[in-house]
């Protein structure tokens, strides 16, 4: 256990050169207490999404005419839209899209970036310089433009998001996976495994993964609540999830209209976006900072 | 001289990462685009002799490879053809979206600038336990919210029910327009810059020639802002340089809020009017600006600093 | 110990002084600079209105301002102010009265007509109207590279206009200037209402040295003939007019009038009553609700000029052959609550394809009202007993004002009696191609009159001959193609209306499409506007604006 946590932070060192996570420098002086409260908000939301199929609120999607646009009520705590939908029940099952959409577009991102990392990183030369000019030219998108031409041509759908994050997510990963396998691939203990004969999927599982674990953590937090970022100002634009399902981005972008006199609409998807993502992105830093012990001793 | 052949190599990379972009958008948008480009563009009035005629000319009717050097031909003399919607050549409307969006890349970049270095430097000064805590709740908190809620948020408070600045537009350039947009843009970026700012002198402040100038008597404020400044102003700049580019493209749902006539809004709605060949054009200028500021930041950085040099290879 | 933190607490203090120093000076300057800009359109206006603005608030740029090329309400609005062409419409009536003409003549059979223009109507860059400028204007906008896409719909009967936008000849044989003020038109056949369609722009005169220039292009920069001229045009934010002060007609009350682009409807309601824009031109449903009590707008029912339906593509499973199924779900749509709940009374319930506010419209001309248990019953006729067998089927609709609502509520509606939809937005540009071009099967849309007939919408959108542009159904029936020949050749109004009526009927009864409810375009109005008139055809009458000089 110990000498792993050793080789985790080590590895660290040069990944955080790769500018996604300079702002976690700033997070070093995290206390754990940051971590503990990211983990319970994060974990809270995860529990609302999993559980809201078995809260006792109204259908989402069902409409019911003689009950629109109404002010917050004990029946409707945050009211009811224009086509008299339970904005509360809408708020919570929005929470589910979110988190799908944040954690399989990770998901995908992360299993191309192994298979493409992990390829550049084993077989160097050629192939390594292609496949990482190649994460170049998808780096060289900034990520918004680029899946908003995804979503306009291949239409709205969660399956569509996924890629359209995804594929602009990925570059990042295969960058993480690459480094860590050149620098795993010198140290001793690799090469006299690789003496004794271990095949390299046995390295990459027993040497690769641990090494990479800390900072894929943290990566995935963040890319997770940018996947999720993302997914709400695609929707807010029209080009995410499929109405009539709900989203938050969407819903905010249905009650922009009504700031003054329905000021919660806004307010309500709005903040969750914010504290979903906040949670990831908390939950990122303190993960770095956990790894990254000369940091406390700063501000002694 | 490795000196030119550094320049020269990412000169190069530039190109490879240029032409790659280039080819990937070409095949995704001309080739996954239902619809045939003739047949859109002339609507469904034309004889087919018209339509097939207009395929001709435009190259439709050649093997793939054909027209995407045609394109790729085109597209170095910065002709992106003709908008299927607007009957216009593509360059001519970019021209009319470009400044728009420089414009508020322009005045993100400066308050960013301001308030990230503004900020760093505050924290480096002020190194209470409690107050980088908040700041880092702060800064988290800035990071996460999405630029449209943030816009909205700023609109309605600043705009709407104070009545200080404008709404939305571009008001005839009207810098008070520029504040909003701006500020909500400039918001996640200037984080990061503060963060940067905030490491970088953190560490600059530990080096021998700080803990000297020290020693002879010099304050702590004072050696930051004379000597540790200077150095720590690098990766400042560079981080500035990639913002640029992210802000240029990332504009998109900021000019959206703000009806701001800008590039990023321009490409967004050529995109639901399936209006390849603006659209094309619209991505590849904006990700062209991104790519070459990129190089130029990476090579003027070079100059400054000879290790980059040695490490800028292929890889890292 | 103490001094040196409050020191370092005095230079951190330093640095956000400076910044905060430079922040409030940049908007300073800024606010310095913007009151030079408003001091010119706040001073007080002169008599006839030189130095009055108005400014209404539209969601978007006009596809394009050359008249050959407008082609959605917009840029028709603007354009028929910047073109006056051989008639015009009664602004409040929507009857054809005399522009350029001053008046014309039939033969006979009404297959030529010859008018007589008026002397003295200039171009904007001071060259007198003629004749020719029609023959010029109407070739090059049937030729096919021009791109028009209203041309060959609105000028179709003219003799050789097919030939032309097939590109087979570059001369429109039916079009003849006799003499600088004398233009002959002839028709393929009797075509009685023919003149009633020439108020749309398409038809305007075009001046053959300006749009024929190399240097600029028309459609950014179109000389006209109209009330107003083109100053400018900011992509994406506005377009300036200027009153045409040597216009033949009556000249318009206010000096300048700009249109500001807002995409976004909460925006433009905010600009509203921060004062930049007297109009907001089209105002969403549910957003009404709350202006309608607030005192500092004033909100405006418009005119009825749109049909809001839902089509079937009749060439593909499963609507193909299937009368009972489209029929199903005319009676499984509730009207009333849509028009009533989800668009909040701002439409009317349809009761057939011709809006109510039309001349010669016909009340329930639809068989068709709400029945879930006939819809239950037809669908089982249908052969899909409960939905059982039925292809899944999309309605896709174009992301522009409350269509995605109107679609969440018929999704319901019929999920309601049994049948399954997915919904799917599009952008009105992607939509409009894939709709024309036979790729949706199911698809929401509204339909806007293009003139004051009933013509526009029934021969426009149900004559086979039409099929592949604006039949967007594939709908061919031989006995509706006979009727509506009949009415176009009809000279009496009434039985022309009462044919155009029968015809109606019969489209219905096939089903073709579901009418859903008849629009009406909600202003909302800065107390500063004194006057306004919203036209039959949707438009803000621009030569009638009279505003407050406050």
């Amino acid at each position: 256990m110990v000498s792993s946590q050793k080789a985790l932070a080590s590895t660290w060192e040069p990944a955080q050169s790769n500018g996604i996570l300079r702002a976690g420098l700033l997070q070093r002086l995290m206390k754990n207490r940051t971590a503990i409260a990211s983990l319970t908000l994060a974990g809270f939301i995860v529990l609302i999404a999993l559980l809201v199929p078995l809260l006792p609120i109204q259908d989402p999607l069902l409409p019911d005419y003689d009950q629109i646009m109404q002010s917050p009520s004990s029946g409707h705590f945050l009211g009811t839209d224009l086509h008299g939908r339970d904005q509360l029940s809408r708020l919570l099952w929005a929470s589910r899209t979110s988190l799908l959409v944040g954690i399989v577009a990770t998901l995908m991102a992360v299993s191309a970036g192994i298979v493409i990392g992990g390829l550049a990183g084993y077989s160097g030369s050629i192939i390594d310089s292609l496949l990482m000019r190649f994460s170049d030219i998808f780096l060289s998108f900034p990520a918004i433009l680029g899946a908003i031409a995804i979503m306009a041509i291949l239409g709205p759908g969660r399956q569509n998001i996924f890629l359209a994050i995804a594929l602009f997510t990925w570059p990042v990963f295969a960058r993480l996976f690459r480094s860590t396998i050149l620098s795993v691939k010198e140290r001793t203990f690799v090469r006299a495994a690789r003496v004794l004969g271990s095949s390299n999927m046995r390295i990459f599982i027993r040497h690769v993964m641990p090494n990479s674990a800390g900072p894929l953590v943290s990566y995935t937090a963040m890319a997770v609540a940018g996947a999720i970022l993302a997914e709400a100002g695609l929707s807010f634009i029209n080009l995410g999830v499929q109405r009539p399902n709900p989203s938050w981005g969407m819903m905010l972008a249905e009650s922009m209209g009504q700031f003054e006199q329905a000021p919660w609409l806004i307010l309500a998807p709005g903040t969750a976006v914010t504290l979903t993502a906040l949670s990831f992105i908390l939950l990122g830093t303190a993960v770095t900072n956990a790894l990254d012990g000369k940091n406390a001793r700063e501000y002694q | 001289m490795p000196f030119f052949r550094f320049i020269l190599y990412r000169l190069l990379q530039m190109v490879v990462v240029l032409l790659g972009a280039i080819t990937i958008l070409f095949v995704v948008l001309y080739l996954l685009v239902p619809g045939d480009a003739a047949q859109v563009s002339l609507g469904n009035h034309a004889s087919p002799e018209a339509v097939e005629a207009l395929r001709s000319h435009l190259g439709l009717d050649r093997p793939i490879w054909e027209q995407y050097g045609l394109y790729l031909w085109r597209a170095i003399h910065l002709d992106f053809g003709t908008s299927y919607d607007l009957n216009r050549s593509v360059s001519s409307i970019i021209a009319d979206y470009l400044p728009a969006t420089a414009y508020l890349a322009g005045g993100a970049l400066l308050l960013e600038t301001l308030f990230g270095i503004g900020w760093g430097m505050y924290l480096t000064t002020n190194r209470s336990l409690r107050l980088s805590s908040l700041s880092t709740i702060a800064s988290a908190i800035l990071l996460s919210v999405p630029v449209f809620f943030l816009g909205l948020l700023l609109q309605y408070f600043f705009a709407s029910k104070l009545k200080l600045l404008p709404i939305s537009g571009l008001g005839g350039w009207n810098p008070l327009n520029l504040v909003l947009p701006a500020l909500s843009l400039a918001a996640a970026q200037s984080v990061i810059i503060a963060a940067v700012m905030k490491t970088t002198l953190a560490e600059e402040m530990r080096k021998p020639y700080i803990l000297a100038a020290r020693s002879r008597g010099l304050s702590r404020s004072r050696a930051m802002r004379s000597h540790a400044m200077r150095n720590a102003l690098g990766p400042v700049v560079t981080i500035l340089g990639i913002d640029l580019g992210v802000l240029l493209g990332g504009a998109m749902i900021t000019e959206i809020v703000f009806s701001w006539p800008g590039l990023g809004r321009m490409t967004y709605y050529a995109a639901q009017a399936r209006d390849v060949p603006l659209m094309l054009g619209g991505v590849i200028v904006l990700v062209i600006i991104f790519i070459v500021i990129n190089t130029l930041i990476d090579i003027v950085y070079g100059l400054l600093d000879p290790r980059v040099r040695l490490g800028g290879g292929f890889g890292e | 110990m103490r001094t040196f933190s409050m020191r370092n607490f005095g230079r951190s203090l330093n640095i956000f002084v400076v910044f905060l120093v430079a922040i409030i000076s940049l908007i300073t300057i800024s606010a310095l600079g913007g009151c030079g800009d408003n001091s010119t359109d706040k001073s007080a206006g002169d008599k006839n209105g030189a130095n009055l603005s108005f400014s209404y608030a539209e969601a978007s740029d006009p596809s394009a301002l050359d008249p050959a090329l407008v082609d959605e309400s917009i840029g028709g609005n603007i354009a028929r102010y910047l073109f006056d062409g051989l008639v015009s419409y009664d602004s409040s009536s929507g009857e054809v009265k005399p522009a350029v003409a001053e008046s014309w003549d039939f033969n006979d059979e009404a297959t030529v007509i010859t008018f007589h223009l008026r002397k003295g109507v200039n171009f904007t860059n001071g060259r007198a109207v003629n004749a020719q400028d029609f023959v010029y204007a109407w070739t090059r906008a049937l030729d096919p590279a021009t791109k028009s896409s209203m041309a060959s719909t609105i000028l179709e009967p003219v003799k050789g206009a097919g030939e032309l936008s097939n590109g087979e000849t570059n001369k429109l044989a039916g079009v003849e200037a006799v003499d600088d003020s004398t233009l002959k038109v002839t028709l393929n056949y009797p075509q009685a209402e023919f003149v009633t369609f020439l108020g749309h722009p398409v038809c305007a005169p075009v001046p053959a040295e300006e749009a024929g220039r190399a240097d600029q292009n028309y459609s950014e920069k179109p000389v006209g003939n109209g009330a107003f001229k083109l100053t400018e045009w900011k992509k994406g934010e506005s377009v300036l007019l200027e009153r045409n002060d040597d216009y033949y007609g009556d000249k318009a009350k206010v000096g300048q009038v700009t249109v500001k682009f807002i995409p976004n409807p909460s925006t433009s309601i905010a600009e509203l009553k921060a004062g930049n824009v007297d109009i907001v031109k089209i105002v969403p449903p549910g957003q009404t609700q709350a202006l309608r009590s607030d005192s500092s707008v004033k909100i405006y029912d418009g005119k009825v000029d749109a049909l809001r339906f839902a089509g079937f593509n009749l060439t593909g499973a499963p609507w193909k052959d299937n009368d009972k199924l489209r029929q199903a779900i005319n009676y499984a749509i509730d009207r009333d609550t849509i028009a009533g709940k989800v668009l909040q009374g701002q439409e009317a319930p349809a009761d057939g394809i011709v809006p109510a506010g039309m001349k010669g419209h016909q009340n329930n001309a639809m068989p068709y009202t709400y029945d879930p248990e006939k819809a239950k019953q037809l669908l089982a006729d249908a052969g899909f007993p409960e939905g059982k067998g039925l292809p899944p089927l999309v309605l896709t609709y174009p992301n522009e004002g409350p269509a995605a609502d109107v679609a969440q509520a018929m999704q319901a509606q019929l999920k309601a009696v049994g049948i399954p939809v997915e919904i799917n937005g599009m952008e009105m540009g992607g939509f409009l191609d894939e709709m024309s071009t036979g790729k949706l099967s199911f698809f929401l849309i509204s339909w806007v009159a293009d003139y004051p007939s009933l013509d526009t919408f029934l021969y426009t959108l149900f004559h086979s001959a039409n099929i592949g542009a604006q039949n967007v159904f594939q709908y061919s029936n031989p006995d509706v193609d006979v009727l509506l020949d009949k009415a176009r050749s009809t000279k009496d109004e009434s039985k022309r209306t009462e044919t155009y009526n029968e015809a109606e009927r019969k489209i219905l009864a096939d089903a073709p499409l579901v009418p859903v409810a008849f629009s009406v375009d909600v202003m909302a109005v800065s107390p500063r506007v004194t006057k306004f008139v919203d036209t039959p055809l949707g438009d803000l009458a621009l030569n009638e604006i009279e505003v407050s000089d406050k």
